[in-house]
């Protein structure tokens, strides 16, 4: 039997309530174990795409499925697809509102049921995995800004999820706070599906890279070799750095 | 991550109630609250007709009869002491169904209902067919006081901030496996709320101080409005030289 795909989106298709259509039958497939960064312009549909696969938006047409589950409007289900896919989202003082680092570090679990000695071990485990252990008793608000990007990493590895979704992990983050981030996310045994406009960030973490623009996967490939095609980068409004070049 | 593609309360049509100056909108609303409130709560009949306004009204905008339903549930508590007046006023009494009922209270009752009820779908079809931005041109081009639409136009912005900030939160609770149900939901709202509060105070500083020096004199410049005048060089000061220097100049 085939181990089942960390994540499996089949012509997924949403409108807003106001008619604006941002998906348009998406197709992405990410195996497990796989780091894969979901590029393209603002407005393309990523933000939308990413509230789809825990069932925070649902979708006019097509299924997602989350390690063989498929995401439905059934609560048991949904509380089990929002325990297998971790979003980071882009701003961390959206994902941390209690008054200690561990305190929101164990509200997920906490979610799931985990009390006493197991809910310790989990804080324990997601704190050290992020490199922030010494920093359990301390506020949120007290830590820098690529503290608080990892301890919003750690709050959803509590969680031990089957794919890890970041929007934009490198935004707003200074050069070493952004390599120390890198070096966790490569370190996290698990599927990792990257938000983001950080091409270069893009390349140092994700073998394959997929574009998403008015709402469709326009291109799959190994990410080098999208990230040297300047044609396909530029008719996504998609630009490498000033002064960075990619050869294959 | 992304705003999402809808307003809270303006529906995005092309119709000649949508394409009317908000001005127009404005005073026509003001006049009609005006003549609903001053209608003598016996003539039943004046009622009547304004709900056959308020209905034509909503039909020209394209705003649905169950978006206005929905939105008026606002009323409720001013619906509920309507219903109780009949039962609690003195006076006069009436049986009906065989219930005691003050004749005074039902009339009491009526016009509070009624005349709640036009207000709220007035307000609501003007909110439906004018953006918020529209709004604040319309009461500057009415010549309202700047510092009335100084302040609705922070307040608007500021709702739209808190309001954005407490999405996105709620997001981020879900994601983590929060139900509407569930205690971790009620645990963590207070001090969100709290640290949300503490956040776009000074977020919304943050705000006031980038569009401060827009107009020196705080109105908002709309396109064709009378504060709409390029700002002076005094006006990219920030606010505390300007503050001093409008001091040394002593009041206007």
């Amino acid at each position: 039997m085939t181990e089942p795909l960390s994540l499996d989106v089949r012509g997924v298709e949403y409108a807003y309530p106001d008619g604006h259509v941002a998906l348009r039958g998406v197709d992405l497939s990410i195996g497990r174990g796989e780091r894969v960064a979901l590029l393209g312009p603002n407005g393309a549909g990523k933000t939308t795409l990413v509230l789809h696969l825990n069932g925070i938006l649902t979708a006019g047409g097509g299924t997602v499925a989350v390690g063989g589950l498929t995401v439905d409007r059934d609560r048991g289900t949904l509380a089990e697809i929002r325990r297998r896919v971790g979003i980071v989202f882009q701003d961390p003082d959206d994902q941390l509102f209690l008054p200690t680092v561990g305190e929101d570090v164990a509200f997920g679990p906490a979610n799931l049921g985990l009390r006493g000695a197991e809910l310790t071990a989990r804080v324990d485990e997601a704190l050290a995995a992020v490199g922030m252990s010494e920093h359990r008793d301390r506020a949120p608000h007290h830590l820098s800004f690529g503290q608080r990007r990892r301890v919003a990493v750690a709050t959803v590895l509590s969680m031990r999820p089957e794919i890890l979704v970041l929007d934009e992990p490198s935004s707003n983050l200074d050069p070493a706070a952004r390599r120390e981030l890198a070096e966790i996310l490569r370190s996290l045994p698990v599927t990792l599906l990257m938000v983001t406009h950080d091409l270069p960030y893009a390349l140092e973490l994700c073998d394959r890279s997929v574009i998403l623009d008015e709402g469709r996967i326009v291109a799959d490939a190994p990410t080098r070799e999208l990230l040297t095609d300047s044609e396909l980068l530029a008719r996504h409004r998609l630009e490498l750095p000033y002064g960075f070049a990619v050869t294959r | 991550m992304g705003a999402g593609h809808a307003h809270v309360l303006h529906l995005d049509r092309d119709t000649p109630l949508h394409r009317l100056p908000p001005e127009v909108k404005i005073a026509a609303m003001v006049s009609a609250t005006v003549v609903v409130v001053i209608t003598p709560r016996e003539a039943l009949w004046a009622f009547a007709g304004y709900a056959v306004l308020v209905a034509i009204l909503a039909a020209i905008g394209r705003v649905p009869p169950g978006w206005l339903a929905k939105r008026s549930l606002v009323e409720v508590p001013f619906v509920l002491l309507a219903v109780a007046l009949p039962f609690i006023a003195a006076g006069e009494k009436v049986t009906f169904l065989g219930l005691e009922l003050s004749r005074d209270g039902l009339y009491g009752g009526f016009n509070i209902l009624a005349k709640g009820t036009l207000g709220v779908l007035l307000s609501l079809i003007l909110a439906a067919t004018t953006t918020t931005r529209d709004l604040i041109v319309g009461l500057d081009r009415l010549r309202c006081p700047q510092i009335i639409t100084q302040i609705a136009t922070f307040m608007l912005r500021y709702l739209a901030v808190l309001g954005g900030e407490a999405r996105r939160m709620r997001i981020a609770r879900i994601s983590r496996g929060t139900t509407r149900a569930s205690c971790g939901s009620c645990a963590a709202s207070p001090p969100e709320w709290a640290r949300s509060s503490c956040a776009r105070s000074s977020g919304a500083s943050g705000s006031t101080w980038r569009w401060w020096p827009a107009d020196t004199r705080g109105g908002c410049p709309p396109p064709g409005s009378r504060s709409g005048r390029p700002p002076g060089a005094s006006g990219w000061l920030p606010l505390p030289c300007r503050w001093r220097q409008q001091r040394s100049r002593g009041p206007r």
